[in-house]
């Protein structure tokens, strides 16, 4: 993961925690002179489950070299817990919305024909298992939000890899979302700035030469609503 | 074999403009240089300036402002107070004389008169009176911000790669005792007339070019790899202080603009011309593109000229658009509920009509 990253000596704006797909915000954000800190801390498969635990109410990142960079965050806002935190909280964890829609995991729950059957991904089970698989990002929010944070989610890029299912990531991206709604999480959503006729990342939101990341392009809109929302 | 016999089709008019269906016409711009997408673009000038940069941050460009708007403020707060409608904080830019006169300012050392404007307890900025709605609470603190904004119109300019400069009026009023422009008639948005002081000037096509020329002298001065796309504002003037016919008055303004925006771009490498003019006001698209009051560019008028902006860039960039995104984000977006007049600092003059 790159180096987390800020800007300049204004006081930061927000604590940025996120998966790679914080990069091209951070990256964005520094460009325009924004003051922030934090930055991509791990892959989006590591922020789903199992990834931290609340130690005398302070959150603490199971892996050590993320729990680093957290605290070094916190330094340098001056806060000795996230909790204490007078900045928004932008993050992108739980939103690997690829990597639920991984093929394979819903293989099982697909008809003869290949097909899912009627309402099964806008139905209670398929809305559970994705749920189950991002509690503890759901749990982070939910924590965050407990402590007063103002927080802020930023779906990702649109873009599907080869080894995931299209229908099963838009579902679950709009089962993690409403989730996060329901918690009182503030929802970036680009997606009709950024998307084809086909609900896809149009090319010029796209990192080239990788099948999921958005591009600096992509982290430029990002900052831009970020702005608008008074960050 | 004469030299017509090899020009493309975009050359004849027949085949340019009369035959094919108003929608299909095209190459009606070809870009002397490319614009790489994450080089910074930088736009200025009048109101019709303020659709170019959500435009081009919904095709993927560096739309860059120079300065961030204070957190914690609301939409509204922030569109009232100026922040990302231009580039630059510097309210519309209506005039080449009034972007010369911001450059310098910003790029040569001398920051501007200091007089201030007071009005009900407040201060103001006569070279951008509407940027801070409620006014400053001092003098000082009216100057301030302005060495603000210089300093970022400074840092900006020397991390572009191209300013986009829309011309909009020949009409402006002068301060004779400082040499300055305003951006609008003193009294109108804010401070008093003075006859014996406030002069009304309508810039001729040589002063227009001259103005430009400086202009991109100072910017090229400052950042040598900067290029400059001019435009002209299809949107006619809201009032004329002539004493002519407001139609004949605009005719005046924007045949002295484009020709001199047209004559400048002929003789310099580094400034071409975007015709966003000519696609709205071109008579071969039948007016299609104003809302009712014959003025205000309606949002698919924006979206039609930056669809021929981008398609083209996307031509000597040797992209193909791939058909279902040829229209841009900008057709998808709801105009403000003004219709745009927020930015518009001449469309207060309306208010001053007679009956």
């Amino acid at each position: 993961m790159t180096t987390p990253s800020s800007t300049g000596t204004a006081p930061a704006r927000f604590l940025l925690l996120g998966d790679s797909h914080a990069g091209p915000i951070a990256r964005a954000a520094t460009a325009a002179g924004l003051p922030f800190a934090g930055g991509p801390v791990g892959s989006g498969r590591d922020f789903n489950v199992g990834f931290f635990d609340i130690r005398h109410d302070d959150l603490v990142f199971r892996d050590a070299a993320v729990q680093e960079r957290h605290r070094g965050f916190l330094a340098e806002l001056g806060v000795a817990g996230i909790g204490q935190l007078t900045v928004p909280l932008v993050s992108t964890f739980g939103l690997s919305a690829h990597f639920f829609a991984t093929t394979e995991n819903w293989r099982i729950y697909r008809s003869t024909d290949g097909t899912f059957a009627p309402g099964f991904l806008a139905g209670g089970l398929f809305d559970g298992i994705v749920r189950a698989m991002a509690r503890d990002a759901l749990a982070f929010y939910r924590h965050v939000l407990d402590r007063g944070l103002r927080v802020l989610a930023v779906l990702p890029p649109q873009r599907v890899p080869g080894m995931s299912d299209p229908q099963v990531f838009a579902a679950a991206q709009e089962t993690i979302r409403r989730a996060l709604v329901a918690l009182g999480v503030e929802i970036v959503d680009l997606r009709a700035r950024t998307t084809d006729g086909t609900g896809r990342q149009r090319a010029a939101f796209c990192e080239p030469d990788d099948p999921i990341h958005g591009n600096l392009a992509f982290g430029r809109l990002i900052v831009a609503d970020l702005l608008a929302r008074g960050l | 074999m004469n030299p017509y016999r090899s020009l493309p089709s975009r050359s004849f008019w027949r085949s340019a403009v009369a035959e094919p269906e108003m929608h299909a016409i095209e190459e009606v711009w070809t870009p002397k240089f490319t614009i790489d997408p994450d080089d910074p673009v930088l736009t200025a000038g009048s109101c019709f300036a303020r659709h170019l940069g959500p435009a081009l941050l919904d095709e993927g460009m560096n739309w860059r402002t120079a300065e961030l708007p204070p957190p914690g403020l609301t939409e509204a707060e922030r569109q009232a107070r100026h922040y990302g409608a231009f580039s630059f904080r510097t309210g519309t830019v209506y005039t080449a004389a009034a972007l010369r006169q911001w450059l310098g300012w910003a790029l040569t050392g001398d920051t501007g008169p200091d007089e201030v404007w007071r009005d009900g307890g407040r201060y103001f900025d006569p070279y951008r009176p509407s940027v801070e709605p409620d006014g400053y609470a001092s003098a000082e603190e009216t100057l301030a911000a302005r060495r603000v904004t210089l300093a970022a119109i400074r840092g900006a300019v020397a991390e572009a790669g191209c300013l986009i400069f829309t011309l909009g009026l020949t009409e402006a009023w002068r301060d004779s005792v400082t040499g300055t422009v305003y951006p609008v008639c003193p009294g109108t948005v804010r401070g008093t007339f003075d006859a014996g002081r406030h002069v009304f000037h309508n810039f001729t096509v040589a002063e227009v070019h001259r103005d430009l020329r400086a202009a991109v002298a100072l910017l090229r001065a400052a950042n040598p790899r900067l290029t400059v796309l001019l435009t002209v504002s299809p949107v006619p003037l809201t009032a004329t202080a002539t004493g002519a016919h407001v139609l004949a008055a605009t005719g005046y303004s924007k045949s002295v603009l484009r020709a001199a925006a047209g004559q400048l771009a002929q003789e310099d490498d580094h400034v071409d011309y975007f015709p966003s003019y000519e696609l709205i006001t071109g008579f071969p698209f039948r007016g299609v593109f104003f809302a009712p009051n014959l003025r205000t560019v309606t949002p698919a008028g924006v979206a039609f000229v930056m669809r021929h902006f981008f398609a083209a860039l996307d031509r000597v960039r040797g992209a193909t658009r791939p058909a279902d995104i040829n229209a841009p984000a900008s057709e998808r977006r709801a105009d403000t509920a003004d219709g745009g007049d927020l930015y518009c600092d001449d469309a207060v003059l309306d208010r001053y009509r007679a009956g």
